[in-house]
């Protein structure tokens, strides 16, 4: 009710355009779980990239989707909103929403497949991290690989281990090297820092132009 | 008798009693302070002749002192937020904008300051622990990544995002 009263006050004041189509548009997102002021934003940001309400309604529906899956909606929303911000066409905005989507849908199925009934309720972060690390680049195979591993990880750790992969990956180091560092973090149990300091070595190390091998050999005798 | 004893007889005899109803006719003519204007009151305490001029200057630097000495005081930054400097070189520009996941992609929401005499544009931000994305947007219309970052990552519109992981150094979780 409260939502709807505040969707009537942001589309139907004075000097506005009073649209029956964006207040029912903005009632239809509170269900959403987002604040209000940001579904008044992003609505308002539709209508001044020129869409239609129609057209807004077809962009949110990767959102609605993530929301009936039980999947994190304000991953969604983000990246419309980048898109929004941008002034992306709106096509390729829902091309890369729908893109999130299918990431998020494969993290879960990722850490469902070790635990089951974790990815939607796990630990807050874990699903969003495996998903960014995916859409980074980082192939599934890697990320099973991980979840696979035995060990007396911690999720709050496993969260930095998939930071490291995707800085990994986007730093172009072979996704079979990437997965033998993220190993190697998890079965020493490195804490953050100590992640932060292997990867800082191998990126520094890679950019020299060193081979891979030499610089693993060189990164855990350095530490042992 | 002495020289002493003799002044201190004189003085004896010349203390006389004072007449009956003297007291009160004296305090009958003071006037009834009840009545006194607060305006006359305040005149009382204010100093006079051009006498108040070292106070008030005292009480105004010590305003101005805790005005301005508060100011200066570093925010505190909200409890699981870390602060972060972000720096731009645009020595051009006449706007320099930060948009990014943790202020979700709102333009005109956080401003860098600058040009400085070198060029740079800058902005301290408390952001949530965890991972971010974010882009430079240079008067309005240039979408500049992070050149001094070191991880960019496509954002699958056509440009390039700069990727931050932030944490507080004391959790090492």
């Amino acid at each position: 009710m409260v939502g709807l009263l505040v969707c009537g006050a942001a589309f139907g004041g004075p000097g506005q355009s009073a649209s029956k189509e964006w207040k029912a548009l903005c009632g239809k997102n509170i269900p959403l779980g987002l604040d209000e002021d940001r579904i008044d934003q992003m609505l308002g940001q539709c209508r001044k990239n020129g869409l239609s309400s129609q057209e807004a309604d077809a962009l949110l529906r990767p959102a609605y989707a993530a929301r009936d899956e039980a999947l994190p909606v304000d991953s969604i929303f983000i990246k419309i909103e980048e898109g929004l911000a941008k002034h992306v066409d709106a096509a390729q905005v829902a091309e890369a929403a729908e893109a999130r989507l299918d990431c998020l849908r494969k993290a879960r199925h990722l850490i469902d497949g070790q635990h089951p009934g974790r990815g939607g309720e796990g630990p807050p972060h874990l699903l969003t991290y495996t998903c960014m690390a995916l859409e980074s680049g980082l192939p599934e195979e890697v990320l099973q690989e991980v979840f696979k591993r035995q060990g007396g990880r911690r999720y709050g750790r496993l969260v930095h281990i998939l930071e490291a992969g995707e800085t990994l990956q986007l730093a172009g180091l072979d996704p079979r090297n990437t997965q033998q560092i993220m190993n190697d973090c998890i079965d020493r149990n490195l804490n953050r820092l100590e992640i932060l300091r292997a990867v800082d070595y191998v990126l520094a190390e890679q950019r020299k132009g060193r081979d891979f091998k030499a610089i693993h050999a060189d990164l855990w005798v350095r530490s042992d | 008798m002495n020289a002493e004893d003799k002044i201190l007889e004189q003085l004896a005899k010349h203390r006389t009693k004072a007449p009956d109803g003297f007291t009160d006719r004296v305090m009958a003519a003071l006037p009834d302070r009840s009545r006194v204007k607060m305006r006359e009151r305040v005149a009382g305490i204010w100093p006079s002749h051009g006498r108040w001029i070292t106070p008030a200057f005292a009480g105004a630097a010590a305003m101005l002192l805790v005005v301005f000495g508060l100011g200066r005081l570093d925010r505190p930054v909200e409890a699981g937020r870390v602060s972060f400097h972000f720096e731009l070189h645009a020595p051009g520009a006449d706007r320099v904008e930060l948009l990014g996941t943790f202020n979700e992609w709102k333009s005109g929401d956080i401003v860098l300051n600058g040009p400085d005499a070198s060029g740079h544009w800058t902005a301290e931000v408390a952001l949530p622990e965890g991972r971010h994305e974010y882009i430079f947007l240079v008067d309005g219309d240039r979408w500049i990544t992070d050149p001094k970052a070191a991880t960019h990552r496509p954002d699958g519109f056509g440009r390039v995002n700069t990727v931050i992981k932030v944490y507080d150094d004391e959790n090492t979780a």
